[in-house]
Order: structure tokens, then C-alpha cells, then sequence
């Protein structure tokens, strides 16, 4: 039974501003910094050579981070968010993923997420099959699945791909 | 569906959020901690409240961001957020808000699903929340083991986490702050989860009430909370 929301619900009006004005600052310095120079892409088209390189280093830092800083594989395609996450996150939806174009990436190694909020006493993610949707333009992770398993789908059909791995 | 009354948003979240404003910076740690290990990414730190007890078909409550602020220093992370967990923290799923490695307010959730689902992390397309401002969040069983996660500046469906049965044997209710660095380092954290809801088996939401307790968890953690479980709220009181 969904919970409904009570309408007299009221809206805190506390000031504390305080802590925003640095924070903003911070956040909007870093948004342009990491923004690409990415034109215009469509779901489905192969990977910009400029926008790849871009993404290599980008993948390697979050394998790094990641616990593997030499993963056996990274390939990328361009696709909708709504395709992207029935291979990284299988069965799980979020609104609005449909008309969203975003990067997805897999990348094949031994990982560890030490990075992502997990409850008390918890364990860190772990697991074989790294895959990750980020915005195209900003390179913001949107979406993290990991498993030990491959997905059974194969990531070419979802557009042409991109092989990221380091030779 | 549970009659309720008016939330009057606890006197410690007023006294927490003087003290942002003053920019105080409050360093604490538990009786006979040992500064040896750290709150980083490895020993995650946490001030929340936890109610244990039967099995959980959902949680809801009304989060309070008074401060929120890693700086991006490619690794840490704050969070202000409640999980709902299955026994022995097998299965679960968080709704709150996220800040660090480059994001700030951002709405988020996860979820851990062992039968091979593996472990799955969302940022919906929501508008980043605000400090000073309080949300609603919902986590909520529809059956055939999925859930509905529901988030953001205006209470919106923020997806769908599937494959995740419920437990049938017992439920954890947790509410607070979830960080990942050391005092000094910067971060910022103030806030509450205030009238904390389970659902139960039978579809019905109760108050955590005296269920819950609160935890400050790590060594050298230095977010402190409190805990009022006459209005079901978790307060902690961080640096900002």
C-alpha cells in the first residue's frame, strides 16, 4: 500500500545558507571543468574518436577506484538510459530514461565499491561485470550496476562499440 | 491507512540548524574512542537510528537537509537517506540524497540483491535538493518483490527496484548520515529524518517510536545523534 503524502505537510523555512554559497561554488567550478565537448549525439551512433579518448581516462579512474586499475575490458556504446539499464541494472527502471542518451560502459575485472553508500555493517559491492551509464556531456556516473555475471545482453545490440581497453 | 498528526519537526533540528548558521564546527567522538582507525572509504561512518523488529514491506519519512558537502576529492561522500533491510542485511534498499565525488544534493538510490542481482545504484532525473528544505521519501513494497522508490523536491516516483524478495522474518528500519571522512577534511552534515515509518506484512505504516534507537558508528566518528522517539526522529549534528 503506497504511503500518501499528507497535504498539510509543511515545508521548513530555515535559512542556512551558510553552508550553500562555497558548496555552490565548488559543484558549478567542477560541472564546467569535467563538461566535454560534446556535440549533439544520438542513441545508437558510434562513439565520437575525441569523445572516446575522453571516456578511456574516465573509466580507467573509476577502475582504479574501483579496485581494478588494469580491468580485462572496457567497452562502451551510446544508447538510451531505458536500454542501457535493462543490461547494467536488469529489471529496475527509472522515469524518464527513455528519451535520455547516455553512455553506457562495462568494464570486465575484479571490483570493489568502497565509493557507494552501503547500511551498517554491510559489505562493499563486489563483483566481476562493472557497468555504468553516465551523461555524455558531463561524464557524471547516472547509473552503477555490478554483478558476477555477464549480462545475457550482448552489448552490440545495443550500437556500435566502442573498445576502451588499454592495449 | 494510519491517521496522523502534524509532524512539528523536532526543537534539536532547530538548535542543529542555529548552529550551521553560526558555522559552528562540532568534533565529538564516543567515550574511550580510539582515533587509530579513521571514517574513510573502507570503515564508513554513520549517526542514525535503527529499529529492528518484524519484517519490513517499506519505510518513509521526511528527510531534513541542514547541511550536506563533501569536496570532491575523487573518493568520499555524505549521505542523508533511510534503508530498509531484509535479515542480516541480505537484501536492501536506500532512498536519500548523495553529496561528493562531484555530486551535491543529488537524489539517489540502491539496492543489494544477492540472488545474483547483484549490487545497483541510481541518480534519477530529479532536481538536486535544497539546503534547508525538508522531503519526503518512500520506500514501498507492490508485491511480486518489487518496490517503489519515491523521491525528490516533490515527492515523484523515482524508479523501481525489482527481484528483491522481502523478508519474512524480520526488518531493519535505519534513518540518518552516512560518511566516508575524517574531521577536518571538510565535509559539512547536518540534518534529520523526522516521523521515521515500516510498513508492515499487512500494508499498515506505524511510527518507529520507542523501536528505534540511535547509533554513532565508527571510531572515530564524529557526527553525533540523537534520537526522540516521541515524534520517531533522528537528529545529528555534524561540522557546517
Amino acid at each position: 500500500m503506497r504511503h500518501i503524502t499528507p497535504r498539510w505537510l509543511p515545508r521548513k523555512l530555515r535559512t542556512v545558507t551558510f553552508c550553500a554559497i562555497g558548496a555552490s561554488a565548488v559543484v558549478l567550478s567542477a560541472y564546467f571543468a569535467t563538461a566535454s565537448s560534446a556535440t549533439s549525439m544520438t542513441a545508437g551512433s558510434a562513439i565520437p574518436a575525441s569523445a572516446a579518448h575522453q571516456l578511456k581516462a574516465a573509466m580507467y579512474q573509476m577502475a582504479k577506484a574501483s579496485g581494478d586499475a588494469r580491468p580485462t575490458s572496457i567497452q562502451a556504446v551510446l544508447t538510451t538510459r531505458a536500454r542501457a539499464l535493462q543490461l547494467a541494472t536488469p529489471g529496475e527502471t527509472v522515469p524518464g530514461s527513455t528519451g535520455q542518451t547516455v553512455y553506457l560502459v562495462v568494464m570486465k575485472g575484479h571490483f570493489t565499491l568502497r565509493e557507494v553508500s552501503v547500511p551498517r555493517g554491510g559489505r562493499a559491492p563486489r563483483g566481476h561485470y562493472l557497468s555504468e551509464t553516465l551523461n555524455p556531456t558531463t561524464l557524471q556516473p547516472m547509473d552503477i550496476g555490478l554483478r558476477n555475471q555477464a549480462s545475457p545482453i550482448p552489448l552490440q545490440s545495443l550500437g556500435p562499440v566502442s573498445n576502451l581497453t588499454r592495449r | 491507512m494510519v491517521k496522523r498528526g502534524h509532524p512539528p519537526f523536532g526543537i534539536a533540528a532547530v538548535a542543529a540548524a542555529i548552529l550551521a548558521v553560526a558555522g559552528t564546527v562540532l568534533v565529538g567522538s564516543a567515550p574511550g574512542a580510539s582515533a587509530a582507525v579513521s571514517c574513510d572509504t573502507t570503515n564508513h561512518c554513520y549517526a542514525e537510528s535503527v529499529s529492528s523488529g518484524a519484517a519490513n514491506y517499506g519505510v518513509y519519512g521526511y528527510v531534513y537537509i541542514g547541511c550536506s558537502y563533501m569536496p570532491d576529492s575523487g573518493s568520499n561522500f555524505v549521505t542523508s537517506e533511510m534503508w530498509d533491510t531484509g535479515s542480516a542485511n541480505a537484501y536492501w534498499t536506500e532512498v536519500g540524497v548523495f553529496s561528493g565525488l562531484g555530486d551535491y544534493h543529488s537524489w539517489f538510490w540502491a539496492d543489494s540483491r544477492p540472488n545474483g542481482g547483484g549490487f545497483n545504484l541510481h541518480f534519477p532525473n530529479l532536481t538536486a535538493a535544497g539546503t534547508g528544505g525538508t522531503y519526503t521519501i518512500e520506500i514501498n513494497y507492490i508485491g511480486s518483490n518489487d518496490w517503489d522508490i519515491y523521491e525528490g523536491n516533490s515527492f515523484t516516483d523515482a524508479g523501481e527496484s525489482t527481484a528483491q524478495p522481502p523478508s519474512t522474518s524480520s526488518g531493519t528500519t535505519i534513518a540518518g548520515s552516512e560518511y566516508t571522512a575524517n574531521s577536518g577534511f571538510g565535509m559539512r552534515d547536518i540534518g534529520n529524518v523526522a516521523y521515521e515509518e515500516y510498513q508492515n506484512t499487512g500494508g499498515t505504516w506505524h511510527y518507529v517510536g520507542g523501536t528505534a534507537a540511535n547509533e554513532d558508528i565508527g571510531t572515530s566518528h564524529y557526527v553525533t545523534s540523537t534520537y526522540d522517539s516521541g515524534t520517531s526522529t533522528i537528529d545529528w549534528t555534524g561540522p557546517c
